[in-house]
């Protein structure tokens, strides 16, 4: 009797600490995303209080079979989006193992590695990739389209590229600003990296070496294991950093269409497809996880 | 005497053995020494590059704010500006993105917003972590959906809830009012930080809080709080951060000039650094409006966020590797 009084009471404490969080999600989860998807599906007649009336799928078809504007750019931005977040992942788990290493000057460099997270992925960080690769490449210089060669700040001195030519130079850069791009998405992952990586304990790793493990065979068989599931949590991570970022294209098309053309019916089919696509991912994600987890067990 | 000897000798033989073993063992562990250097050598250059990768940018932005228009065209000008240090263009970035009035806006927006995360998602986190109830898991699935999903593509509704129903036209109130009830910028991410932290903490302090005659609610102020300053650390800096930067929504209810915030001003700093005319068709003063004045805007922006961070930077670093191990 006594328990039961007590899980009720437990019961009754955790409600009225979530109880905010719950009208919050009425308010501003559940309601806009009823709103969004019966948005998509209907025309508005006035603006005022959203009164609409049904109109069918039409937006859907629009987007999905007819239109040859929209299918490509979600598959442009889920393809840059899948080669980019493996590269995140193994970069920053590479450089949290460096990190992790013994070495002096490592609490600078760790927190050099957290610098361009205070950026965000607003706007100065665009404009400070452009204006890097412009002046790197000595645009004016050499005659090249620098709109053609994508974003990259690193490292290599113009003297060298005038000599290299365009075309060689042109694929260099692309290739840096690639790295480049990959590199300043990774601070948060490290971070998190950094905290599994320390959590392992170092007797695992000294048994190892006493049966005569290499570091090779040290990493795939202990670090690798341990960290699997912060593997998943950076990954996750990752993918929602670039879903959300305002740069994205897809986004900046959802808003553009909403409140620069006003069709808002079209920016909420749009915005429904986008979110089917994100949750369709996640789950595949979620799903390889478990598989992987399961055949451990 | 003979056995002595043998016996002694047997012992030297062990221990030279032990020696041997010794130090293979320590061959094992650090390698040969110049293998060590090389290995060493090669790691400090990886990582200090990787790092310049990262602090490049920001230095190329301070030379850039303090050049001159004449040593921004000179390609020969890299990295000092030859012509003297033009600190004016600061005042005009400082002008031009009318600061004095932006400037309190921003710290009165972001400072709101973060207090009201940290003390509203580290209730709503407590909650999630320590009780449990009947549909608690149904409830953490929709935090998981809130926080994957960007909230930013339901923005239509969402804009004409606040400004038709509500009536918050031209007013903080459509950023702020949200964050109180654990949403607003990327609030399920807070939450679940928090909660992942709480769920590590051992429940014998609580136990010991509810037997000397402690509400729950007093116990997660008196007692959970103050030992969670890592997590605390964390999310303040997360939010204030987002919500420094963050563009999206302010720019869809912040338009009047009295309201605006500091970095709202940037793009347009930046398009006038481009152009010749503006929209009205006046001429723009290039000696004034040039990439200078935008880097110098760039950097004013993010001198706050800078400086705080240098202030909390090593508990920052140190708090989310607490929070990371635990997911």
């Amino acid at each position: 009797m006594r328990t039961v009084n007590f899980k009720r009471r437990q019961a009754i404490q955790g409600l009225i600490l979530i109880s905010p969080w719950i009208i919050g999600t009425i308010l501003f989860f559940l309601y806009p995303a009823y709103e969004t998807i019966a948005l998509s599906v209907s025309e508005l007649d006035s603006i005022k209080g959203l009164q609409k009336h049904y109109l069918g799928f039409n937006y859907y078809k629009n987007i999905l079979f007819e239109s040859i504007a929209y299918m490509p750019m979600y598959t442009r931005v889920f393809k840059e989006m899948l080669i980019r977040t493996p590269l995140v992942v193994v970069f920053s788990l590479f450089i949290a193992i460096l990190l992790n290493l013994d070495i002096k000057g490592r609490g600078v460099l760790r927190s050099l590695f957290v610098l361009p997270f205070l950026l965000g992925s607003g706007f100065i960080m665009q404009q400070i990739m452009n204006q890097g690769l412009q002046d790197e490449m000595g645009a004016t210089a050499m005659g090249t389209d620098t709109t053609s060669v994508g974003r990259g700040t690193i490292l290599i001195p113009r003297e060298v590229l005038w000599y290299l030519g365009p075309q060689v130079s042109n694929l260099v850069t692309q290739f840096l600003s690639r790295i480049t791009e990959v590199l300043w998405k990774c601070p948060v992952p490290i971070i998190l990296f950094l905290g599994g990586l320390q959590s392992i304990s170092g007797s695992l790793y000294e048994s190892a070496k006493v049966d005569g493990a290499t570091q090779w065979e040290m990493f795939w068989k202990i670090t690798l294991p341990m960290i699997g599931e912060i593997i998943l949590v950076a990954i996750i991570y990752t993918l929602i950093d670039m879903f959300s970022e305002s740069t994205n294209q897809v986004m900046s098309v959802i808003h553009s269409t909403a409140f620069r053309s006003t069709r808002f019916e079209f920016a909420a089919a749009l915005a429904c497809v986008y979110i089917a696509i994100i949750l369709i991912l996640i789950a595949i994600i979620f799903g390889i996880a478990a598989l992987i987890g399961r055949s451990k067990k | 005497m003979r056995k002595k000897k043998e016996k002694s000798e047997l012992e030297i033989l062990m221990e030279q053995a032990q020696i041997k073993e010794l130090s293979n063992w320590e061959k094992l562990k650090f390698g040969s020494t110049w293998k060590h250097i090389f290995f060493r050598f090669f790691t400090y250059l990886l990582l200090f590059s990787m790092a310049f990768v990262f602090l490049y940018p920001f230095l190329f932005l301070l030379t850039d704010s303090l050049k001159s228009l004449a040593d921004l065209t000179d390609i020969t000008v890299k990295w000092i500006p030859v012509r003297g240090l033009r600190w004016i263009n600061y005042k005009f970035a400082w002008q031009e993105l009318n600061g004095a009035v932006t400037l309190k806006n921003s710290f009165y927006m972001t400072g709101v917003a973060t207090f009201a995360h940290v003390i509203m998602c580290s209730f709503i986190g407590y909650g999630f972590a320590r009780f449990s109830f009947k549909g608690s898991n149904l409830l953490f699935g929709i935090l998981m959906l809130a926080m994957v999903i960007p909230l930013q593509v339901m923005m239509i509704p969402m804009f004409i809830l606040f400004s038709n129903a509500f009536g918050w036209t031209n007013s903080m109130k459509p950023i702020l009012i949200p964050t109180i009830f654990g949403y607003g910028l990327k609030g399920g991410l807070y939450i679940f930080i928090f909660r992942q932290f709480f769920a590590g903490l051992p429940k014998e302090l609580e136990e010991a809080a509810y037997i000397d005659g402690c509400g729950f609610i007093q116990t997660h102020f008196r007692i959970i709080l103050p030992i969670s300053k890592s997590s605390i650390l964390v999310v303040s800096i997360l939010s204030m951060v987002f919500h420094w930067n963050d563009y999206t929504e302010p720019n869809m209810y912040l338009t009047k000039p009295k309201i605006r915030i500091f970095p709202q001003g940037l793009p347009g700093l930046y398009r006038m650094a481009v152009q010749f005319v503006d929209d009205l068709g006046y001429v723009i003063d290039k000696t004034i409006f040039n990439q200078a004045t935008a880097s110098a805007g760039a950097v004013l922006s993010l001198l706050p966020i800078l400086v705080i961070y240098l202030f909390a930077q090593k508990n920052f670093v140190e708090g989310i590797q607490h929070t990371g191990a635990k997911q």
